[in-house]
């Protein structure tokens, strides 16, 4: 598929699963002692690929929190993880529709049904 | 990064607070035991918890050691106890009971928190199965 719309889609969506995978793991570790939090971004290398037009050679970044600890040193804000979640979530959904619109457009364009 | 990579993470998360609970309500549960002063006290269980080091995106945690407390405990002087020594003195375990509880509430909080986590990544994962549908 080299529809472009489908390519920054699909990156959004790999982000986001990251990212996923990312606060989960922080939410298992939020009382592990001197745990730091991992935080993932696309969204500046993706704004960077849709400008330049080519995804070739983007990839999301994985970094370290560097909020203060706790008395154990573990620096994880379950709150802050858990609103995360839920907007990682809701914005997961939000690019699966996008997809979806994406692909009823080309199934319409090639004499399939548009809905 | 596993098909199901979140669930994996999430699980091991309430794998180790599921054992936290586990110690805790043991500790609670022989706060008063008796021994007679040539034994050792019960010895409180606490758990050595650490990351599992993948080196990728989503670490899970692990018990890594089960500590025991202070075998020492306290004496207290209960003649009437049949335990008890010449002296009439016998061992209890030293468990703080307000510390327990406190964990107890830290763990039960921290396992709710991972089955929310299971909760959101089902979710996602299934409007990813709806994709082209």
């Amino acid at each position: 598929m080299s529809d472009f719309s489908v390519q920054a889609l699909q990156y959004a969506v790999d982000g986001l699963s990251m990212r996923q995978n990312a606060e989960a793991g922080n939410i298992a570790n939020a009382q592990t002692p001197g745990y730091q939090a991992q935080e993932v971004d696309f969204e500046s290398s993706l704004a960077q690929a849709i400008s330049a037009g080519s995804l070739s050679g983007a990839g999301p970044s994985v970094s370290t929190s560097t909020a203060p600890g706790d008395s154990t040193g573990n620096n994880v804000d379950l709150g802050n993880e858990m609103v995360g979640m839920q907007e990682t979530t809701l914005r997961y959904q939000a690019m699966v529709d996008a997809l979806n619109a994406q692909f009823r457009i080309l199934r319409g364009s090639m004499g399939g049904s548009f809905s | 990064m596993s098909l199901f990579g979140a669930f994996g993470v999430a699980s091991s998360g309430m794998d180790v607070y599921q054992t936290w609970l586990d110690a805790i309500s043991g500790n609670v549960a022989n706060a008063n035991d008796t021994s007679p002063t040539s034994q050792s006290a019960y010895q409180e269980r606490y758990l050595e918890i650490a990351p599992v080091a993948t080196g990728g995106v989503g670490e899970g945690v692990q018990v890594t050691n089960v500590a025991l407390g202070s075998a020492q405990g306290q004496l207290s002087y209960e003649p009437n106890n049949p335990l008890a020594d010449a002296q009439g003195m016998v061992r209890h375990p030293s468990i703080d009971l307000g510390d327990q509880m406190v964990q107890m509430v830290v763990a039960e909080r921290a396992y709710q928190a991972n089955v929310s986590s299971v909760t959101q990544a089902r979710q996602a994962y299934q409007s990813a199965l709806e994709l082209g549908a």
